[in-house]
């Protein structure tokens, strides 16, 4: 049996190296390839016959590699750009959220029972983020030294999603707020606060994706396949009709309506991450390596047929020529 | 191999003997604008003002070709994909904290400023006003460097 950490993860990071080096190549997702690569190393396969330990360690990778994630997703956008965006987009997202969220609770109903009024959460959790993103904004523009920006991001990283912790708030919520905040005080571009840790972007998708595939379970699959039918039909019907009726109260043209859903077929880092996220929540420590595998399964189906989908809309709203 | 002198000179002295003028761009210009601002003047460095003609801001020739060509790269950054749609201006991808010399300051500080900071051309602003006076071009340094040998 292997628990060296540093031995599994070499082997994670080289696999999914080469996986996503022939993905680049094929000109294929390379998300999908790395789940793949992990997949290998799984109990199923490589995994258990090697008898690799990963549940002790892995958590605090992965939850690091999610904070880094949400962080550059909450600071690719500032409050000016949004307004500049207008209704549309606003207007199409909470369709497409509120709509996928509807239909698949909707459809799921042990997954309707585990969700919780989690308002106090969320208030805390983007307080948090505001501060901390306020602070790392401040620094930004006190430290002169290039050298200092990453380990000053990812310290306040870190003990954001240690304080997260402890307070009981959520960790990726905190890290999106804090990149968004820390971008709306810093007033520019952000290279300072945001070029560092987009370095290390693809190491993340590598270390995350890896460590995602490997916890892949057949025989969990096997138990919640009608949940991996259900999850997948229900999610994207409930963006395309979230969509179609926030786009027809927003007024935008009818090619958007018709065809942008099509284009939110692709699901990745913050599924999987709140999967994983779900499995270190003692109470829902036994649902969670089920949800992992169903939403690994469904990661792997939306990142096949999400780029065929969104080149179909493409093509057809005329965006595109092939 | 024998080493140009600066010592005695001042960024005033220089830009006596080389006048140049640094590019700026308006700060709600568009990728489009100081892209063409930057080709027009075949320069790598475009500083940013605001409306009362102050200096807030610097951008890289990279920084705009990297947002301008994103969509023919293989991964992009969640920024560079928002900036696709969004159309930043020159304010929102600028870095506030850019380098610049002042009048009197020595050549030879500021050289090894422009050089740490991988500036082909940096601003040089009065000390008093900070009105902008002109640019040092590294090429102009590197020519004279030449020359003196």
């Amino acid at each position: 049996m292997i628990h060296t950490p540093l031995l599994i993860l070499g082997l994670l990071l080289v696999s999914g190296l080469l996986f996503g080096l022939v993905a680049s190549r094929l000109k294929v997702p390379r998300i999908a390839a790395y789940a793949l690569a992990g997949l290998l190393w799984s109990q199923n396969l490589l995994g258990g016959y090697f008898g690799f330990d990963i549940a002790s360690w892995s958590p605090l990778l992965t939850n690091l590699a999610l904070a880094i994630i949400a962080y550059t997703i909450g600071g690719s956008i500032t409050f000016d750009q949004l307004r500049r965006l207008g209704k549309t987009i606003t207007f199409c997202t909470l369709g497409e959220s509120f709509g996928a969220v509807i239909l698949v609770v909707v459809s799921g109903s042990s997954v309707a029972d585990a969700i919780v009024g989690s308002g106090i959460e969320i208030i805390g959790a983007v307080g948090m983020g505001i501060v901390m993103g306020g602070l790392l904004a401040y620094l930004g523009h006190r430290v002169r030294n290039k050298r200092f920006f990453l380990p000053m991001v990812l310290s306040a990283l870190m003990l954001s999603q240690g304080l997260a912790e402890v307070a009981h708030v959520s960790p990726l919520l905190t890290a999106m707020c804090i990149g968004f905040s820390a971008r709306a005080v810093y007033q520019s571009g952000g290279d300072r606060l945001f070029a560092p840790v987009e370095f290390l972007e693809e190491l993340v998708f590598i270390i995350f994706f890896t460590l995602a595939g490997a916890y892949f379970k057949l025989s969990v699959l096997q138990q919640g396949l009608d949940l991996v039918f259900i999850y997948v039909i229900a999610r994207v019907a409930g963006k395309m009709l979230g969509i179609r009726l926030m786009s027809r109260l927003a007024g935008v043209p009818k090619v958007v309506s018709q065809y942008l859903g099509f284009c939110v077929v692709p699901q990745a880092g913050i599924a999987i991450g709140l999967a994983l996220s779900l499995m270190q929540t003692i109470a829902y420590k036994d649902m969670g390596l089920l949800v992992v595998n169903t939403i690994l399964a469904s990661t792997l189906i939306y990142e096949i047929i999400g780029p065929f989908a969104t080149q179909f809309a493409l093509v057809r709203a005329k965006e595109v020529r092939l | 191999m024998s080493q140009p002198c600066f010592a005695n000179k001042t960024s005033a002295d220089w830009l006596n003997q080389h006048q140049s003028k640094p590019v700026m761009v308006d700060e709600n210009a568009s990728i489009d604008q100081i892209i063409n601002a930057l080709l027009i003047e075949d320069r790598r460095d475009a500083y940013v003002v605001n409306a009362d003609n102050k200096v807030i801001g610097h951008i890289g020739f990279a920084n705009v070709a990297t947002h301008l060509l994103s969509e023919h790269r293989v991964t992009h950054t969640h920024r560079q994909l928002f900036a696709r749609v969004i159309e930043p201006t020159a304010k929102e991808l600028m870095d506030p904290h850019f380098t610049s010399a002042y009048e009197d300051e020595l050549l030879c500080d500021v050289i090894h400023r422009q050089l740490d900071h991988g500036l082909d051309d940096l601003i040089v602003l009065s000390r008093d006003t900070h009105v902008p006076l002109g640019a040092i071009q590294l090429k102009d340094v590197l020519a004279e460097s030449l020359c003196l040998e």
